[in-house]
Parts: C-alpha cells; sequence; structure tokens
C-alpha cells in the first residue's frame, strides 16, 4: 500500500543534495524515513509544523518552515494530514 | 544601540522577545504581537528539545524561517535575545537564455 509514497520519497531522496527524507501522519507517526532523518523526528516535525499553522490561522496555505545549521538544512512543508520533512546539505 | 526594524530590505516588521517569551521590543506589523512571540517560542522550544538533526549530527540550528507565499518570518537568537524579522518575499524572476 505504501510503495506509491516510498516511489516518491525516493525520488526526492535522489534529488542531488538532499541527504534525508521523512514524512509523517497527523499524529506525528512516521510513515517513511530515508537517510539521515531518523522516525524518531517525525513526532517533533509534525508539532512544529502545527505551531507554525498558529502563527497566521487565516492564511490560505501552511508556510513552508526552514531550519538552517551549519552543516544541514531541513525543509518542512504540511499539507492536509501529511507532514514532509527533507534534509538538505547547505546551497 | 536600538534596533529600530529599519535595516533589512523589505522588512514589514520586527519583534524582539526575551528568554522567557516577553516581548522587549516591537514594530510594524508585529507591534506588541504577544501572540506570534508565544507561538515563536514555542516551535523554539520544540526545536531546542528534539531530536530532529541528522543522526551522525548534534550541532544547533542557527536560523528559523517561517515561508509564505508572498512573506516570511525570520528567526534567530543572539545574546540571549530572540530576533523575528517579517518580510515581504518577491521570488527572483526566472532567467531567461
Amino acid at each position: 500500500m505504501e510503495k506509491p509514497l516510498d516511489r516518491c520519497l525516493d525520488e526526492v531522496f535522489n534529488t542531488p543534495g538532499v541527504t534525508g527524507v521523512l514524512c509523517a501522519d497527523a499524529q506525528g507517526l512516521c510513515l517513511s524515513s530515508k537517510g539521515t532523518a531518523h522516525p524518531r523526528a517525525a513526532g517533533v516535525i509534525t508539532s512544529l509544523m502545527k505551531q507554525a499553522a498558529q502563527l497566521e490561522p487565516t492564511a490560505d496555505n501552511l508556510p513552508v518552515l526552514r531550519l538552517e545549521s551549519e552543516s544541514c538544512n531541513i525543509l518542512i512543508q504540511g499539507k492536509s494530514e501529511i507532514t514532509l520533512a527533507v534534509y538538505k546539505t547547505p546551497e | 544601540m536600538t534596533f529600530t526594524g529599519t535595516e533589512v530590505p523589505e522588512q514589514t516588521g520586527y519583534l524582539i522577545i526575551n528568554e522567557d517569551g516577553g516581548v522587549v521590543s516591537s514594530g510594524g506589523d508585529l507591534e506588541n504581537d504577544e501572540h506570534a512571540a508565544s507561538v515563536i517560542m514555542n516551535m523554539l522550544n520544540l526545536i531546542e528539545k528534539s531530536t530532529m538533526s541528522p543522526t551522525e549530527n548534534k550541532e544547533p540550528f542557527k536560523r528559523l524561517s517561517i515561508q509564505y507565499d508572498d512573506h516570511l518570518y525570520i528567526v534567530m537568537v543572539s545574546n540571549k535575545k530572540i530576533h523575528v524579522v517579517k518580510r515581504n518575499y518577491v521570488p527572483a524572476e526566472p532567467v531567461e537564455a
């Protein structure tokens, strides 16, 4: 059942610069993770997205979050029930 | 020196929050925006306690951006204070060959 999701995440994971991908459901459970993204991060990523949605509750779309450190950028986007995090090396 | 909130291009508002979540200084769209301060504090607390860093990497995050379609918030911590800048987001035009 999860094959289409896995295929989609594989496609993202194989993009140059991407080191990890994680997909979580609305309860913060990890649906799939690849590379440097650890499944235990699923809960925090979902909570972070829920907090961010409260910043501007009237906005049409959820924001994209970008967390930057010296060696890694994490991009997080939520869409309905799913939250996706992409781990990248800085450009 | 006081931050007047005019240093960042396309800036529309700013917030400076102390460690306890209190607004120290604010201006523009974010003037006295306690709600934004509280949401951002909650996010930073989550990040601080998180296990989100890649498995082999435990270094701290230096910047958080919250990006909407036409504007974004940039959050950084400096000197035990949280600096938040809200600015318009103008995507670069694609270069035609």
